[in-house]
């Protein structure tokens, strides 16, 4: 019975020093290093898999391993008999086996590990620096862009499906539409870039399809970068990794929770947020909070300033919860990034 | 006599004949263990079916053996078989393929050298240097008479090395109108290697004083990337959209020059 008071004794210090601790500070770090594994592993013999639920392209050389997007699209290039058979099977235990990484980090795949996200996150930075302000979707425009990643995500689906079978009567879409995300994702171009390789950079006159789609692929990286200077992860808000990985966030180990009873609606944690989430601030009925543009970054949980009111939970273990003594420290201090110039900088 | 074994059934690109019933046809899978194969044939065109089954390079041989006046003619048409689909996974993908060879099966052999790149998604490319490799027995053959065709019929004729080794640039000797998106098409190019020996002896009841080795080894191979992407083409688009949408940032956010509220109220202490 002593000793079982000396471990909770000891578990409470870990977990009130983690509740006091800048978080984001240590996500800068995590982002770094997780940028260099992901863009640069494979140069290092490091081999991750095929069903990462990340950005991960295979398209620059130094990844060490495969984004599960461009998975998905290559197992579901079957006809419907092939879909039920041995092939069905192995897209389904691909699909096994991105969950099984999905769950443990849940969202925070794309606060974390995301090297796309990451490189947002550092434009932002520089953006900051320079003394631009940023822009936020009001309301309204919220509602109806956040759909569009799940337009993506059905198209991403649709399309291989599409060239394999008939819908409709209509004829197979053609073969150059394989992998059509990956001919427009912006990850495909920018990514081989940090390798100093510019081979994706190239509009494809192959024919009419190819045409198309490479022009589509470059004028989203271009956007890419506009977006992401003028609005902190611009790209997120359409990204069809999100739509997917939110569809399976509650099965995650990894979870960020809230207890409505203890918030004021204070607006803060919508104001720090980097996507702009109004429903993290509104919402106090709901215990699970994760939204489908939520990224799991936990910017909303240290800028809380009410106690217990945003936990994260491994299960239902809290192991960094908002506290007053906590928002304090990080906020109220000299040569840190105050809540008020957060907000002089929004526009 | 010159056979050339091609894989599809593309009536526009092939020239069909019907299979010498004299002739001994081989598969190895890529495990180098021999494979049944089925014949089919009719009036026109034979035609050899089998089971793929294994991931990697199956060998096909198609061998006839002739005496034609004093010279034994052992005819051996090649191919390498991809085996592979993208949605099988990639387990092998950035495995080093070397080439097999099969001296206990076929007297004349032709390989190509491997580079490292390739793997399972590697495609020879116009305006790349292709090494082949004649092997007699196993072994180097010199002097080999070498001779590349391309699908147009342009020729090229080298002479192996005393390592067996000859090395040819690929050609593109197809092109498309700068109007027709069509540009990236599959070619074929046809390598026969021949070797004449002089030995005598009796083949099928008749003489011979000379045997000649004809070895054909037949691959198809893409026009070069610089021919249908264009880098110059990627920056321009680039460049234009990213002044455009600058711009109308930097113009929208002056019109727009207000701050919205948001529907929550602020505690005093903030």
């Amino acid at each position: 019975m002593y000793s079982r008071n000396i471990t909770m004794n000891y578990l409470q210090n870990i977990k009130h020093k983690a509740d006091r601790a800048n978080v984001s500070r240590l996500r800068f770090w995590i982002q770094l290093f997780t940028f260099l594994l992901i863009v640069y592993g494979g140069y290092f013999f490091i081999h991750i898999g095929s069903q990462v639920p990340t950005f991960a392209c295979p398209y620059n050389q130094g990844s060490p391993g495969t984004c599960y997007l461009i998975a998905m699209q290559h197992g579901l290039h079957l006809t419907w008999s092939e879909l039920v058979s041995y092939r069905g099977l192995a897209f389904f235990t691909g699909f096994l086996t991105f969950i099984g990484f999905f769950i443990v980090f849940n969202k925070a795949w794309c606060g974390f590990i995301c090297p796309l996200g990451t490189l947002q996150d550092w434009i932002t930075k520089l953006r900051y620096k320079i003394g631009i302000r940023f822009s936020r979707y009001d309301s309204a425009s919220f509602q109806k862009l956040k759909k569009i990643k799940y337009v993506i995500l059905v198209l991403l689906i649709a399309i291989p499906l599409g060239m394999s079978n008939s819908f409709f009567g209509l004829a197979p879409i053609n073969h150059d539409m394989q992998s059509p995300f990956c001919q427009v994702c912006p990850g495909r171009t920018i990514l081989p870039l940090a390798s100093a390789d510019t081979s994706q950079i190239f509009i494809d006159f192959t024919n009419k399809t190819t045409l198309v789609m490479s022009t589509l692929g470059i004028l989203i990286t271009a956007l890419f970068f506009v977006g992401a200077f003028a609005k902190k992860r611009f790209f997120c808000f359409f990204c069809p990794m999100s739509a997917l990985q939110f569809l399976f966030s509650r099965i995650g180990i990894l979870r960020l929770t809230k207890n409505g009873s203890n918030c004021t609606r204070c607006g803060n944690c919508n104001r720090v947020c980097d996507v702009g989430i109004i429903g993290i601030a509104e919402d106090i009925t709901s215990k699970y909070i994760v939204k489908d543009d939520c990224m799991m970054c936990f910017k909303c949980v240290e800028a809380c300033p009410e106690d217990n009111c945003l936990d994260v939970r491994v299960f239902n273990a809290k192991i960094f919860s908002s506290t007053q003594e906590g928002f304090f420290k990080r906020y109220i201090q000299p040569n840190e990034l105050s809540l008020k110039n957060e907000k002089n900088d929004e526009r | 006599m010159i056979q050339w074994l091609r894989s599809g059934s593309s009536v526009e690109e092939s020239l069909f004949s019907q299979a010498d019933s004299s002739a001994v046809l081989l598969l190895f899978d890529p495990q180098k263990q021999k494979v049944a194969v089925e014949t089919i044939a009719d009036h026109y065109s034979s035609a050899f079916v089998f089971n793929n089954t294994d991931e990697g390079f199956y060998n096909l041989f198609y061998l006839t053996e002739k005496v034609h006046n004093d010279t034994l003619l052992i005819a051996c048409a090649s191919r390498e078989i991809l085996n592979h689909s993208c949605r099988n996974g990639h387990a092998k993908e950035l495995k080093y393929i070397p080439y097999k060879t099969f001296a206990d099966a076929i007297p004349m052999q032709i390989v190509r050298e491997r580079t490292k790149a390739d793997d399972l998604h590697y495609f020879v490319t116009s305006g790349e240097f292709v090494t082949f490799r004649a092997l007699y027995d196993g072994k180097p053959a010199e002097g080999v008479k070498m001779t590349l065709v391309s699908q147009k019929g342009w020729k090229k004729v080298l002479f192996t090395d005393d390592e067996g080794i000859a090395s040819f640039e690929i050609i593109q000797d197809y092109f498309t109108n700068w109007n027709v998106f069509d540009v990236k098409k599959i070619h074929n190019y046809l390598l026969i290697a021949e070797k004449t020996f002089t030995e005598t002896g009796i083949h099928q009841q008749k003489a011979f004083t000379h045997i000649k080795y004809v070895t054909t080894y037949s691959e198809a191979y893409l026009p070069a990337k610089t021919n249908y992407m264009s880098f110059v083409w990627g920056l321009i688009v680039f460049f234009i959209t990213v002044i455009a949408s600058s711009i109308a940032v930097y113009v929208y956010r002056n019109r727009r020059n207000v701050l919205k509220k948001h529907n929550y109220e602020l505690p005093s202490k903030y």
